[in-house]
Order: C-alpha cells, then sequence, then structure tokens
C-alpha cells in the first residue's frame, strides 16, 4: 500500500494507540480459569476519590469565577449545615455497571471531613429485596428498571436512589445528597497531580492479572495509579486491603493536590473539575456548587477515613462470597467517625505503608 | 478440550488486544471486551474455528461489543491524556513535533465516529481489504468506502498537530 503523509501519519498514531494493549498474560490467565467472570476483575476503582474530586471542584470552581470576573454566589450562606453524601464508584463497561466502591462521606460545616467505606461484599437488608451483597444491589434495580422500559438516566437515578436508601437504613445516617462517578478518569487525575506518592510493606507480584509492584515509597500515576487502587487479587484479605489501598491513595492524592505549588496546583484542579464535569453525576436536586463555602475550608490534613466493622462470619443464608455486618456496631460506628471535633489521624511527611 | 482455540489465542491474543485498544483508546476497557468475547468464543470454538476465517469474526465480535456499548466518552479522555502528558513532557525539537503531530492525529482519530474508525484502523493498522472490512463491520464495501472517505477527509481537513488536543481543554 502506498501512504501518502496523513496515511503514514494514521498508521504511526494507531500503532502507538495499539502499544497501550495490557499484557496478554493477564488475558490468558483468565482464560485458562475458564470462568466466566471477567466484569469482576474490571475494576472498583475507587470511590473515596470522588470526595476529593468533589472538594477540589468545590475549591476550584469559585476561584475560576473569579478569575473570569463573575462573582460567585455568597457560599458561607449556602454552607449552613452538615451534608451526608453517599459516593459510589462505578465501574463501566459493557452491560449495567457496579457500584463497587461505596463510600459515605460526611462533610461538617465546621471544615472537617469523614467518610466511611463500606465493603462491597457486605451482606445487608436491601429494602423491598431482602437480604443480598451490597454492591448486587446497584446492577439489580438498574437492570428491573431498564426491563420496565425506562431511559438509562432514570435506570441510574433509581439504582442510587436504591443504594442510599440500604446504605440508610444501614448506618442510620440520613443521606442528603448521592454522587456517583465513573472512574476512569481516575488515572488522569493522578497524573495531573504529577503521581501520588504511596507505599507498600510488601513487593507484589499477582500471576493472575500480571500487576506487580515494589515494596517500599513510591509514586504511582496513570494506569499504574489504577492498578493501585483496584487490586486485590493477592493481598491477604482481599477487598479490604483494596480499601485499605485506596483510603492510603486518597489521603496522599488529597494530600498532594491541596498543598501543590501553585503551577501544578491549577493544572490539577482544573483536571479534577473537568473529570467531575464529565464524570460526576449527582443527584437532580443537588448543585455541587452549594458545597462552595464548606469545601473552602475542607484541608487534606482533616479528612478522616474509616472502614465499618465486619464480623469474622459469614452470613448463613450467603451465596458466594459476603461479608456479615452488625448493624448495630456499624451504627456506632459511623456515629463516632462523623461526631464533631474528633481527632484527625496524624499526618506524616511519608505516605503510610499498606498491604 | 479446543486445542484449536488454544493456538488461536497463543497465536493470535496479542494482536487482538492491539487491535481492541486502538479501537477503543482504552486498554482496560479493551482487555474487558477481549476477555469477555474470548470466553464467549470458547465453548462454540468447534464452529467458528471451521470458519473460513475465524479470526474475521473474532475481530468482529470484538468489534460489535465496542459499537453497541453504551459509554461514549473514550475520545474525551484520550485527548486529556495528550494533553496531560504534554504539559508534563514538553518535549523540544524534530523529536518533539513528530511526537505531538502524533499525538494530535490520534486524538483526532479518537473523535471520530466509532464505525469510522474501526474502519480506519482495520485499513492502516490491519491492511484489510474494503471486503474485509465489510465482515467485520456487518455492512457492504459501499458503506466501508464512505466509512474510509469520510474519516480520512475529516483527518485531512484539521491541521496538524495541537488545535485537537488544546480545544478539548479550552
Amino acid at each position: 500500500m502506498n501512504l501518502d503523509r496523513t496515511e503514514a501519519l494514521i498508521r504511526d498514531a494507531l500503532t502507538e494507540e495499539a502499544g497501550r494493549a495490557v499484557d496478554p498474560g493477564a488475558v490468558r490467565a483468565r482464560l485458562h480459569e475458564g470462568s466466566r467472570p471477567a466484569r469482576r476483575y474490571r475494576a472498583p476503582i475507587m470511590a473515596a476519590a470522588a470526595v476529593v474530586v468533589v472538594a477540589a471542584a468545590g475549591i476550584v470552581v469559585p476561584q475560576l469565577l473569579d478569575r473570569h470576573g463573575a462573582a460567585p454566589a455568597a457560599p458561607a450562606a449556602l454552607a449552613a449545615k452538615d451534608l451526608n453524601v453517599l459516593v459510589m464508584g462505578l465501574d463501566s463497561g459493557p452491560g449495567s455497571p457496579r457500584a463497587d466502591s461505596i463510600v459515605l462521606a460526611h462533610l461538617g460545616q465546621d471544615g472537617t471531613g469523614s467518610a466511611v467505606s463500606i465493603p462491597r461484599d457486605s451482606w445487608v437488608d436491601v429494602p423491598g429485596h431482602g437480604k443480598q451483597r451490597l454492591n448486587g444491589t446497584y446492577t439489580q434495580v438498574r437492570d428491573d428498571e431498564l426491563a420496565k422500559g425506562k431511559s438509562p438516566a432514570d435506570a441510574d437515578e433509581a439504582a442510587a436512589r436504591a443504594m442510599s436508601t440500604t446504605v440508610q437504613t444501614l448506618t442510620g445516617v440520613t443521606v442528603d445528597h448521592y454522587a456517583t462517578i465513573d472512574m476512569a478518569g481516575f488515572a488522569e487525575i493522578s497524573t495531573a497531580a504529577g503521581g501520588v506518592p504511596v507505599c507498600l510493606k510488601h513487593a507484589i507480584d499477582d500471576p493472575l492479572t500480571g500487576v506487580s509492584f515494589p515494596a517500599g515509597q513510591q509514586t504511582v500515576s496513570g494506569d499504574k495509579a489504577l492498578q493501585f487502587v483496584r487490586q486485590r487479587h493477592g493481598l491477604p484479605k482481599g477487598d479490604l486491603d483494596r480499601i485499605v489501598r485506596l483510603q492510603a491513595f486518597l489521603r496522599s492524592l488529597a494530600n498532594k493536590v491541596l498543598t501543590a505549588p501553585e503551577a501544578t496546583r491549577e493544572h490539577a484542579l482544573t483536571t479534577l473539575l473537568t473529570t467531575v464535569r464529565d464524570k460526576v453525576h449527582t443527584d437532580p436536586g443537588w448543585n455541587l456548587l452549594d458545597l462552595t463555602g464548606q469545601l473552602l475550608k475542607l484541608r487534606g490534613d482533616t479528612l478522616r477515613l474509616g472502614t465499618v466493622p465486619v464480623s469474622d462470619t459469614p452470613p448463613p443464608a450467603a451465596a458466594g462470597p459476603a461479608l456479615g455486618v452488625d448493624p448495630a456496631k456499624v451504627r456506632s460506628f459511623v456515629q463516632d467517625q462523623f461526631a464533631p471535633g474528633a481527632a484527625p489521624a496524624p499526618g506524616s511527611g511519608d505516605a503510610p505503608c499498606v498491604n | 478440550m479446543h486445542e484449536g482455540f488454544d493456538l488461536f489465542v497463543a497465536e493470535r491474543l496479542d494482536r487482538l488486544l492491539r487491535y481492541a485498544t486502538a479501537l477503543t483508546c482504552d486498554p482496560h476497557l479493551a482487555q474487558d471486551i477481549v476477555q469477555e468475547v474470548l470466553l464467549r468464543a470458547q465453548p462454540r470454538w468447534a464452529r467458528i474455528g471451521s470458519m473460513r476465517s475465524p479470526e474475521l469474526y473474532v475481530r468482529r465480535m470484538v468489534t460489535n461489543e465496542y459499537l453497541s456499548w453504551r459509554r461514549r466518552r473514550a475520545a474525551k479522555e484520550i485527548s486529556s491524556e495528550h494533553h496531560t502528558l504534554n504539559a508534563i513532557a514538553a518535549p523540544t525539537g524534530d523529536v518533539a513535533a513528530e511526537h505531538a503531530e502524533r499525538a494530535a492525529m490520534r486524538a483526532r482519530i479518537a473523535m471520530l465516529p466509532r464505525k469510522q474508525r474501526a474502519a480506519i484502523l482495520l485499513r492502516y493498522y490491519e491492511d484489510r481489504t474494503d471486503a474485509e472490512i465489510a465482515e467485520v463491520l456487518g455492512c457492504g464495501t459501499g458503506t466501508v468506502r464512505s466509512h474510509l472517505s469520510r474519516a480520512l477527509s475529516t483527518l485531512r481537513a484539521t491541521g496538524y498537530a495541537e488545535s485537537t488536543a488544546k480545544e478539548a481543554w479550552a
């Protein structure tokens, strides 16, 4: 084939794009398992990041408005009360997305923020659907609504509302708003932040997924950042370790973005803003700009992160892997976590090491 | 159980992943799609393996899976990434100019309508004939030629380098 200059450029560009393909070893390993669950391995990237995304957007939006001469609406007046926000990280791909990262965030009017992760395998009461795994709720309700002829947008909304009701029942906390985030934009944010420092206790080399990390302090960005927060295979406690990773990553990212030198910070915040615009969806009654007042005060070092307690004994009726949760313990844990004025975890120069 | 399938995977998986990656502009999505498609093809391999071109058939499955996929944000993601990389790397000289030109072309390809992008990929990356492309896309050769010519004129129309990546961030 004789190619002119544009055509040659097209070929080069396509070759470069194709070169980003993942290692075939990961796919081969999955095929040899012979089972079906390709989607289980797709990433619940992390929802806790959405808290930072939302927070950073709240900070950057007024700055952008200022720069362009438009006065932001008096933010202080809007920030009159504490807010509880359910943030769901959607693993999107072919078929219905799954809410694999589930975080209940509390934004205090005093500028504190805390977030509790709820493991996706938690065996919970889903109003109207009996007991099931928490992350199945989103998919199931969405599929049901689609089957009734609802539009995808309406089905997404119904699914997110069902998740909100379920989490509200479990935690006893009134969910004021929800946000869903398509986590694929996360690689961009970490890259824009100039990488995120993390630390691993042990080197990891997972033959199943082909993901490997050295032990010790390191900086991750782009695809590597995604792998870091997605990985649960090869970790001693699987999904629970993943949640810890994601929290460590979130804390570090927040710290990096909120304390970055001005030049880097603006770039990172602009990326965050774009990501929010494209990948975060909230309930229809919620305008993120309303958060401005609270978020302006939010600092990385005041973020408190935790995971609701789970019991070691699996629930008797569970089919497949599930984690037992005791609603009474969950409630008291969440209450403590969201209490005003609780001391934030001590900050440190280096990222704490995780599994 | 299906030696033919294992052989196909051993010989073609790498190429298939690259194809899917260039098609979707998203390595993770490409992995998911290829995995899904191969898992679906595995139990039916006796039939697929006996076809004239199993490879084209699997390409078609991958392409359909992508074309029917609901998310349409790939274009945005890739241009953002280019912007980010460009901003950080800020290369200089001839190598830099070539790099920028290629990056801009990647961004423009990523923004093509999906069928046009698939056609361009099959022609310029896979060197397929019109008839083969028609088989993969499940359309006639006339439609293939129209996809190709429209895509080419879009890709030629925009000036080289910068503009696209920058516009996406304006």
